[in-house]
């Protein structure tokens, strides 16, 4: 019996190690858009669109999701925050998606600077990166309802 | 409303948007494995084999028009190159209006999780291969049209809907006076978890099997005469899949009757179980426990009762490459009147890529 225990909490241990993802504050990443009908929302919601809940916007303008690339270093604290998962993670769950014919891809860009100048001139998109990017336009900014 | 008609229609709003239409979009991506089997029954045997290979085309024609296509090229005996191609899906996509969908084309049947999400894709498959149910019951294609809804109200409620050609048709064509009927719901109360049910139905006149009944020859366990009479088919299908960062959870189950003037209704059955423990991200120890059984009155399957159980071990080097080892263990039973069973003990191997 006591072997048994041991082999159940190693196993809970095991795959317990990366039970940090998702625990991270929405306040780690800013939340960009353009012309997405909202300027503020509640963090349930933002994480909801940034899996693929909606196909249009209020506005009716199409939902276009701009992610940080693998290789950005924003890549890994949005995987955590957005999708409570892995950098890996977040690819596998866009693939299977897309595969499955449900959305249409993301965009994935290399850095913040890529991903706010797409959002600038892109209407409908909204795009995630890390906090406190000085050169995130004001009128793009979504607030995040907690 | 007159078929003329309704083309008239459909022909004014796709022109409607290809006048506002802007580049499109295209994503190309390709799939692929490669398997090394060892089979111990009646000697062992041991082979490399060259899976089936998916090229997977994605295209965001304008905001509310896409195309999808998945076409495959795997072995076939009979080819001269050994290899043939055939298109598993093409459609095109029109979002109407929010999360509603008009879909039309050749699509994977919507009647469980693993027909509307792995399709040829082995990558994605949390196993070496299908449900056993596959082969036989599942009717992995319909070329129609579909109604679809997703990602609907707070438990993410989602359906299906789909008129289109039936078992017995071709790409080309049905000889069948109807057409099959599908009809699934599911929701996703979390985001890890999906719950699904669909009903299928089929009449099929003459008892014909076509190209879109399974992959697999689904009569090979079968000698005798052929019934070519009428056939009521359904297919009831219930899914859960939960599917969390720290495990896996699929089961597939399938009922399936077929009722014929001479032997009246015939129940079958099938269902399919994975359970796998994902640990530091990339590792997941898994088992699989598949069993169908058709019963002794059926016409259309034929009497035959077959279970697998498995054990494996999937390692993913990234997302667009895993490797999975699989211990199984095969049980057949292809005579109810003898009792003749065919065991099987055998492993595999599995390379799976995406490009």
């Amino acid at each position: 019996m006591k072997k048994i225990t041991i082999i159940i909490t190693l196993l809970f241990t095991i795959i317990g190690g990366d039970s940090l993802y998702g625990q991270v504050s929405m306040n780690a990443v800013t939340i960009i858009g353009n012309k997405t009908g909202f300027s503020s929302n509640s963090a349930k919601e933002i994480k909801q669109v940034f899996r693929g809940k909606y196909a249009n916007w209020s506005t009716r303008e199409q939902v276009i999701i701009v992610l940080p690339a693998s290789k950005s270093s924003s890549a890994e604290i949005v995987a955590s925050v957005i999708y409570g998962n892995t950098v890996s993670g977040v690819q596998k769950y866009w693939l299977s998606l897309v595969f499955q014919g449900r959305s249409n891809p993301p965009v994935f860009l290399d850095s913040d600077e890529e991903i706010i100048n797409y959002v600038k001139r892109t209407s409908g998109s909204i795009g995630v990166i890390s906090s406190g990017n000085q050169k995130v336009p004001g009128n793009l900014i979504i607030s995040i309802n907690n | 409303m007159k078929p003329n008609q309704i083309k008239l229609i459909l022909l004014l709003l796709l022109t409607t948007h290809f006048v506002q239409a802007q580049k499109p979009t295209t994503q190309f991506n390709g799939y692929g494995y490669l398997e090394y089997e060892l089979d111990f029954s009646g000697g062992p045997t041991s082979y490399f084999y060259l899976g089936e290979h998916d090229f997977f085309v994605n295209s965001k024609l304008n905001d509310k028009i896409s195309f999808l296509g998945e076409y495959v090229i795997r072995f076939n005996g009979s080819s001269a190159t050994s290899f043939l191609p055939s298109i598993e899906r093409s459609l095109v996509k029109y979002n109407y209006y929010k999360n509603h969908n008009i879909i039309m084309g050749k699509i994977h049947t919507p009647v469980n999780y693993w027909n509307d999400s792995y399709h040829h894709g082995r990558l994605f498959f949390p196993v070496m291969d299908r449900p056993i149910s596959f082969s036989y019951l599942v009717p992995l294609h319909t070329l129609g049209i579909q109604f679809q809804g997703q990602n609907l109200g707070d438990m993410n409620f989602g359906y299906d809907f789909v008129i289109g050609n039936g078992i017995s048709s071709t790409d080309n064509l049905s000889d069948a006076r109807n057409t099959s009927f599908t009809a699934a719901v599911h929701m996703k109360p979390t985001d890890d978890i999906r719950i699904g049910a669909s009903f299928y139905y089929d009449y099929l006149d003459k008892n014909r099997s076509g190209i879109h009944s399974g992959h697999a020859a689904p009569k090979a366990h079968y000698t005798g005469k052929l019934y070519t009479g009428a056939l009521n088919y359904t297919l009831t299908s219930l899914s859960f899949s939960n599917f969390t960062k720290n495990y896996e959870i699929l089961n597939e189950l399938t009922y399936n009757t077929t009722h014929t003037d001479s032997l009246g209704l015939a129940k079958n059955f099938a269902n399919f179980f994975y359970a796998g423990l994902r640990f530091k991200d990339k590792h997941t120890p898994y088992v699989v426990v598949d069993f169908m059984k058709i019963a002794g009155n059926d016409l259309h399957t034929y009497p035959y009762e077959v279970g697998m159980f498995g054990i494996g071990y999937k390692y993913e080097f990234s997302p667009l490459f895993n490797i999975k080892a699989q211990v199984q263990y095969d049980r057949q039973m292809k005579n109810h009147a003898n009792h003749i069973i065919n065991k099987f003990f055998g492993s595999e191997i599995q390379l799976a890529y995406g490009f």
